[in-house]
């Protein structure tokens, strides 16, 4: 028997609605619904199992056209006409009909095969829609599946609705731009079959014609560049031709033109309730968005959340460490009784106990912590953040939705990093990917919580990591004015953003979420923090004969070769030698200390140290770790997202300058109030 | 057909999308968001002369920065 061709079935829909849901339930629910809490940004892939036949299941970004006004827009277009994937499965908000329908119209015109998954029917129902699913699908001329993507109603019949399309693809479709356009379409349309064939063959040439009439940048680029000798001069004097008719306007009049066909069918085939009644969400959004009550209420969640995960994961903290403790105890024991080579005790017990259990004590807190985000995140409620906090971000050269990266970036900077990709305006992107570095993520939570706890009191350890927080709001704050003022100058940008219904997120969701975030931060401790505690062992341990984590180790000489730097601050050779390891990531601070402070039989970790240092050594020292170069994932990221190594390069170095600065002058001011 | 700028309306009131003022990009994120041309919108916030939330069509909400809203103009008549 043949192998069955492999189905290719992408995902496309607006944002908020139920994409992610949707996505789980198609690929059986153990697929992760995005590694990263700044949500459907990557390209996630999953499969699908149904009868006999099996496909690939691509979810793509949520979008609103497929005009590339944004990087997901761009990505979706592009998969969607490289890629060509058999069938396009395009979630449309039953609730919203005619937004979303404006996405389904545009992906048809795009030559997509698409199947509509008409979801959230319960919703629409509930507010007295009611919609004529036959005539709808009639009239779109392709296959429409009511679903309820959240309760796993009408799955299967999508999928099958899906495969049959696969089988007998309808991609043709167009709309009638009216006496005026058409003539032009037809116009630009015969001149591109004639110049660029290759791009005619590709995109369809009536599609090539539409767009180069919106002005699409990335359409005019491919054309001007396609190999075919495509006469410029002559193709922008039709196109300019075309739009005469509107002025500037003739995007206007397309998009005019897709909604008069839309309206048309929802016209057709919905009824609704003549008033609609203020819902609950709007109550809440009366209350939640109000002009005083709005921030601080903002600030009092953050602070609950901060409780929450601190004081709720405590026990936890606890748990664990009395376990690791007695392992690493009973292991040293093992190793005392069968007179095992010393290497082998300090690889087992000082190496890789210490190096990963100090780091993954902090689990209980990391899962605590994306759980308050996944909830924040799938409720609505951090669109509302966002509006709330604009005005106030737009003063420090930041934008409303940079405050859902900042948010974001308390898990971790890397997904942070990834969802100022909402923000339209690339300065101010950049701007809000340059100060992202300064959130204090997770890991660097851990060290906070690690040092706080074994220096000061516990009354005292939640304000100081407090002021850290506070510490860097207050640096994000300035940076930001100083590089979007100095550095990226440019006019105010834009502020829109959709405010989806509140929602009480579904607990499989929830779940869903933090256990795929969490388990990355596990692993991540099973692999690569387990490698860098392994070669700080072997740098420590050698060369032969050296006491373990000496001065005279290789890691001592290391350690002292960059003191000279370092030492203004207070910090000694093994403090430095941790900061260079938290390079890797900064969990590995932590195991380095683990490490370096060779604690067997001398109590806790944390017991040492605090012999060893200062509280106000421990204080600058955590200002340093907040402020200096974030971990390598999120340099790659930034490479990523700004396209560059040279924004790469400026985050070192001023991250670098400015830890040091900071550090510098938290130190004297603590001399000066008389603090060793 | 008189129009006016979207953020001088009070909350409560509602106009239809006759043209949107803005550069190619915004303008048509804004077509994309749901502000198609005939649209119906209606204010629901606002915060002085910071962002505003509208209604799009009585299914979605929308917040908006004030300068935004500026630039969207409607009709109040039919």
């Amino acid at each position: 028997m043949s192998p069955k061709k492999r189905l290719k079935i992408a995902l496309a829909g607006n944002p908020n609605t139920g994409k992610s849901t949707l996505f789980n339930a198609l690929t059986g629910g153990r697929q992760s619904i995005g590694n990263w809490p700044g949500k459907t940004v990557e390209k996630k892939t999953g499969k699908l199992k149904h009868g006999n036949a099996s496909a690939d299941i691509i979810d793509l970004p949520g979008i609103y056209s497929t005009t590339p006004y944004s990087i997901e827009e761009a990505i979706a277009r592009n998969f969607i006409v490289e890629e060509s994937p058999d069938v396009v499965i395009d979630i449309v908000d039953a609730s919203n009909l005619e937004r979303n329908l404006y996405l389904a119209v545009q992906l048809r015109e795009l030559g997509a095969n698409i199947v509509i998954a008409l979801n959230m029917m319960d919703v629409a129902r509930s507010r007295g829609f009611k919609i004529d699913v036959k005539k709808l699908s009639r009239l779109l001329g392709v296959p429409v599946v009511p679903t309820v993507a959240n309760k796993k109603e009408g799955i299967n019949g999508l999928v099958d609705a899906a495969l049959k399309a696969a089988e007998s693809p309808e991609r043709d479709f167009s709309i009638d731009y009216g006496a005026d356009l058409e003539p032009k379409i037809k116009e630009l349309q015969d001149h591109i079959c004639r110049h660029a064939r290759q791009l005619a063959g590709k995109y369809g040439a009536r599609w090539l014609a539409v767009k180069l009439i919106e002005r699409d940048p990335e359409i005019s680029g491919k054309m001007r560049s396609a190999d075919d000798d495509i006469c410029t001069p002559e193709l922008e004097k039709f196109i300019t031709k075309a739009g005469k008719i509107y002025g500037e306007d003739a995007d206007v009049e397309i998009a005019g033109k897709r909604y008069a066909f839309i309206n048309g069918v929802v016209r057709a085939c919905m009824e609704r309730p003549a008033i609609a009644e203020a819902t609950a969400s709007d109550r809440i959004d009366n209350f939640v968005t109000n002009k005083y009550i709005g921030i601080p209420l903002f600030l009092a969640l953050m602070y609950l959340t901060y409780q929450l995960v601190f004081i709720a994961g405590d026990p936890f903290v606890s748990l664990i460490e009395s376990g690791l403790g007695a392992l690493s105890s009973s292991a040293a024991s093992f190793f005392a009784a069968s007179g095992s080579p010393e290497w082998v005790f300090t690889l087992i017990v000082s190496g890789i106990l210490g190096g990963i259990g100090n780091v993954l004590v902090f689990v209980p807190n990391i899962l605590l912590l994306f759980l308050a985000i996944a909830i924040l995140e799938d409720s609505g409620y951090m669109a509302r953040a966002a509006f709330v906090m604009d005005r106030l971000m737009a003063r420090f050269g930041l934008h409303g939705k940079s405050f859902i990266s900042i948010i974001v970036g308390f898990g971790c900077n890397v997904p942070a990093i990834m969802s100022a990709r909402t923000i339209e305006d690339e300065k101010y992107r950049i701007v809000t990917v340059l100060v992202n570095i300064l959130v204090p993520c997770s890991a660097r939570m851990a060290v906070f919580v690690f040092l706080a706890s074994a220096f000061f009191a516990p009354e005292v350890a939640g304000q100081v990591i407090w002021s850290l927080v506070l510490l860097s709001f207050v640096l994000i704050m300035s940076l930001g004015y100083l590089f979007k003022k100095f550095l990226l100058p440019g006019p105010r940008a834009p502020f829109v953003i959709e405010l989806p219904p509140y929602r009480v997120p579904s607990p499989r969701a929830l779940v869903a979420h933090t256990l795929s975030r969490t388990w990355l931060f596990i692993s991540k401790a099973g692999t690569f923090i387990l490698g860098v505690a392994i070669l700080i062992w072997f740098l420590a341990n050698f060369p032969e004969g050296v006491e373990y984590g000496s001065a005279e180790s290789y890691i001592g000489m290391l350690g002292q070769a960059l003191n000279p730097v370092l030492a203004p601050l207070g910090f000694d050779w093994k403090g430095s030698i941790a900061l260079i390891f938290g390079l890797a990531a900064k969990e590995v601070v932590i195991s380095a200390f683990g490490i370096l402070y060779d604690v067997s039989g001398e109590g806790t970790l944390q017991a040492v140290l605090a012999r060893e240092w200062t509280p106000l050594q421990a204080y600058v020292f955590m200002v340093f770790t907040l402020i200096y170069v974030p971990c390598f994932a999120t340099l790659a990221v930034i490479r990523k997202e700004t396209g560059s190594w040279r924004w790469v390069a400026f985050t070192v170095a001023y991250s670098i300058v400015l830890a040091w600065a900071v550090s510098f002058a938290v130190l004297q001011m603590g001399h000066a109030m008389g603090y060793a | 057909m008189a129009s006016t700028p979207l953020s001088i309306l009070d909350e409560g009131e509602g106009g239809k999308v006759i043209e949107i003022l803005a550069g190619r990009g915004l303008r048509q994120r804004l077509m994309a968001i749901g502000f198609g041309p005939g649209s119906f919108v209606k204010v629901l916030k606002k915060t002085g002369h910071g962002p505003i939330i509208v209604e799009l069509k009585g299914c979605c909400k929308v917040g908006l920065g004030f300068g935004e809203a500026s630039k969207i103009m409607v009709t109040t008549e039919d």
